[in-house]
C-alpha cells in the first residue's frame, strides 16, 4: 500500500513538474508550423520532448478523429501495386469533400484478400466496409476530438482546419460562427500559417460574403507562400486562394486590381476559366500568354 | 472417470489460480486503472468538451482490453516456472497426476483467471458507462464472449512459451506477439491476394500466427455496429479451442521429458 502510494506521489510529482517546465519554456511558444520549426526542436531538446508528447497526443487523436469519421474502418495508403492492380481506393459519397488521395481499407475486399477464412473472420469481427463511395458517420462525434487536439497542441494547423470544417459542414451541427471563432484561434496561434488564412478567406468569400475580409485573408495567404518550400504548398489549394481572391476582387468592384491578379493568375494556370472570365467581365481582350509574359519581365 | 478425473484436477488447480490472482492484488490495480482511464477520458466534460460518448466507451473497453491482455500473458507465463521455482510440482506430481494433466490443469486455470478478470473489469466499466448514460449495446455479450474464446490462444500459446524459455522470456515474448499480433498478421497481407496461389500456400500459415486480434469485439462495440454473425463466433470457438490444444501439445512435448 505504501509502495502504491509512493508511486502514484511519484507520477504526481512527474506530471507537475511536465506541466510546470512546459510552462516556463518560452521556445515551446515558437510556432512550429513553419518551416524553421525543425531548428526549434535542434535547438531545445527539453522543447523536443515536452513538445513531442503534445504532438504526439494531437496526432492520436487526430487518426481517432478519422476513425470515427469511418465507424472504427481503418485506411492506409495504397501500394502502388495496388493501385496499378484496380484495388478499391477510398472516396466519399457524401457531401464531406476532403480529399482522401490514394488510400484503401486496412482490411481488404474478399477478391484481394490473401488469407481466405482468416480474412472472412476479420471481415465479420472487425468493423469493415467498401471504402468506394463511403459516407461518414455524424461528424459530431469526431468534434470534441478536434477541440482536445487543438487544445494538445495548438499548432496544429490540419487539425483547425479540418475542425472548423466539421464545425460548419455537419448536417446536424452546421454553426458558421463557431467555425469562424476556431479558425480564429488557430490563426492566433499560428500567425504565419497561410492555410488557415486561405481557409478564413475562403468562408468570408462563399459563406459571411464579406468580400472585404476575404480579399485581405486571401491576400495575406498568398504572400505567406513566398519562399516557402513547393512540399509546403498545394498547388491545388493555393489555386483555390488565387482564384478566391479574384472573385473577391470582382465582388467589390476593384477592376485594376482584379485585372492585375487575373493576369497574374493566367500566367501560373492558363486554362483556368475564372481568370478569363474576369477580363469578360470587364469588356478587355483576354491576353495572350507571351504578352503577358513579357509585361510580367517589364 | 477419466473425464472426471479431469476436471477434478482442473478445478483444484482453478481455484488455486483464483486465490493466487486475489492474493497477489493486480486486479485492484488493473481495476483502479480502468476507471481512471473512463473518469479521464470523460473529465473533459467539464472544461466545455461535450459529445464524448464515443471517446469514453473507446477509452474504457481499449484499456479494459489491454490490462485483460497483460495480466493474462502474466498470469499464464507464470503457470508451470513458478510451480517449478518453489518446488511444488514435486507434492503435485508424487499424485496421481499425469504431466498432461498437469499442463492442462495449469492452463484451465490460466484461462478462467483471464476470464474471471476480463468479465470483472468489463461489467466495472459497464457500470460506469451505464452512470454516464452511454450503454454499449447489446453487442457486449458477444464482446464478452469473443474475447474470453481469445483467452484460450492466449493461454495455449504463453504456456508453450513458457515450457521452452525462461520466465522473462516468456512474458516479453508473449507480451510482444499478444499485444502486436495485429502487425505481424496484417505484414503478410501486403503480399498479392488476388493470386489464388497465394491463398492456398497462406491459408493454413495464418493458423499458426499470432490470431489473437480476431478475438476483439471492442471496435465494433464502441462504432455501435450490429451484433456479430454466430456462424462467425462458432468459427472462433473452434479455432480457439484447436490452437489451445496444439500449442499444449507442442508444450508437452517439451514439459514431458522436462527434467525437474
Amino acid at each position: 500500500m505504501r509502495h502504491t502510494a509512493q508511486l502514484l506521489g511519484l507520477a504526481a510529482l512527474l506530471l507537475a513538474g511536465g506541466v510546470g517546465v512546459q510552462a516556463a519554456l518560452p521556445e515551446h511558444r515558437r510556432q512550429p508550423d513553419t518551416w524553421g520549426s525543425q531548428q526549434v526542436f535542434e535547438d531545445a531538446p527539453a522543447t523536443s520532448l515536452i513538445g513531442g508528447f503534445r504532438t504526439t497526443t494531437a496526432s492520436w487523436l487526430f487518426a481517432r478523429a478519422q476513425e470515427y469519421l469511418h465507424g472504427g474502418v481503418m485506411l492506409r495508403a495504397a501500394t502502388t501495386q495496388e493501385q496499378e492492380t484496380g484495388a478499391p481506393l477510398a472516396t466519399h459519397g457524401d457531401e464531406l469533400e476532403s480529399n482522401h488521395g490514394a488510400e484503401t481499407g486496412v482490411i481488404p475486399p474478399p477478391g484481394r484478400d490473401p488469407r481466405w477464412v482468416w480474412g472472412m473472420l476479420e471481415r465479420e469481427t472487425q468493423p469493415y466496409m467498401d471504402v468506394r463511395s463511403h459516407r461518414h458517420h455524424d461528424l459530431r462525434e469526431a468534434l470534441p476530438l478536434y477541440r482536445m487536439m487543438t487544445w494538445s497542441d495548438p499548432y496544429f494547423v490540419e487539425a483547425y482546419s479540418q475542425g472548423a470544417y466539421m464545425v460548419f459542414s455537419g448536417a446536424e451541427s452546421q454553426n458558421l460562427q463557431r467555425a469562424l471563432d476556431f479558425l480564429k484561434e488557430g490563426l492566433h496561434y499560428n500567425p504565419r500559417s497561410w492555410q488557415l488564412h486561405k481557409d478564413y478567406a475562403h468562408y468570408h468569400l462563399y459563406n459571411v460574403r464579406d468580400w472585404r475580409i476575404a480579399r485581405e485573408y486571401y491576400l495575406k495567404a498568398i504572400k505567406l507562400t513566398e519562399g516557402l518550400p513547393e512540399d509546403k504548398v498545394s498547388e491545388s489549394e493555393l489555386e483555390a486562394a488565387w482564384i478566391g481572391l479574384v472573385q473577391a476582387l470582382r465582388k467589390l468592384d476593384n477592376r485594376d486590381e482584379a485585372l492585375q491578379w487575373a493576369a497574374l493568375g493566367m500566367q501560373r494556370d492558363p486554362a483556368a476559366p475564372t481568370f478569363r472570365r474576369i477580363f469578360e467581365h470587364y469588356g478587355v481582350p483576354v491576353p495572350k500568354l507571351r504578352n503577358l509574359k513579357a509585361r510580367q519581365s517589364h | 472417470m477419466t473425464l472426471a478425473r479431469d476436471m477434478q484436477i482442473c478445478r483444484a488447480f482453478v481455484i488455486a489460480a483464483l486465490l493466487e490472482t486475489v492474493r497477489r492484488r493486480e486486479v485492484y490495480v488493473l481495476l483502479a486503472l480502468s476507471v481512471l482511464m473512463v473518469a479521464a477520458a470523460y473529465s473533459f466534460t467539464f472544461f466545455g468538451v461535450h459529445g464524448l460518448e464515443l471517446f469514453v466507451k473507446d477509452m474504457g473497453f481499449s484499456s479494459v482490453g489491454l490490462f485483460a491482455s497483460v495480466l493474462g500473458v502474466a498470469v499464464a507465463a507464470r503457470q508451470l516456472p513458478e510451480e517449478i521455482q518453489r518446488r511444488t510440482i514435486y507434492p503435485l506430481l508424487a499424485r496421481p497426476i499425469t504431466r498432461w494433466q498437469l499442463l492442462v490443469g495449469k492452463f484451465a486455470a490460466a484461462w478462467i483467471t483471464c476470464v474471471v478478470t476480463f468479465v470483472t473489469l468489463s461489467l466495472v466499466v459497464l457500470l460506469l458507462l451505464l452512470a454516464l448514460r452511454m450503454p454499449p449495446g447489446w453487442i457486449f455479450l458477444q464482446y464478452l464472449l469473443v474475447r474470453s474464446l481469445g483467452f484460450l490462444w492466449l493461454c495455449g500459446f504463453v504456456i508453450c512459451l513458457s515450457t521452452y524459455l525462461s520466465p522473462a522470456g516468456a512474458l516479453t515474448v508473449g507480451m510482444l506477439l499478444t499485444l502486436g499480433a495485429g502487425v505481424f498478421t496484417r505484414t503478410l497481407m501486403f503480399v498479392d491476394g488476388t493470386s489464388p496461389v497465394m491463398k492456398v500456400l497462406l491459408t493454413p500459415v495464418y493458423a499458426f500466427l499470432p490470431q489473437y486480434s480476431l478475438f476483439d469485439l471492442t471496435k465494433k462495440m464502441v462504432y455501435g455496429w450490429e451484433p456479430i454473425h454466430p456462424l462467425a463466433i462458432a468459427g472462433l470457438a473452434l479455432y480457439g479451442a484447436a490452437i489451445a490444444f496444439f500449442w499444449l501439445r507442442i508444450a508437452w512435448l517439451r514439459f514431458r521429458r522436462q527434467a525437474i
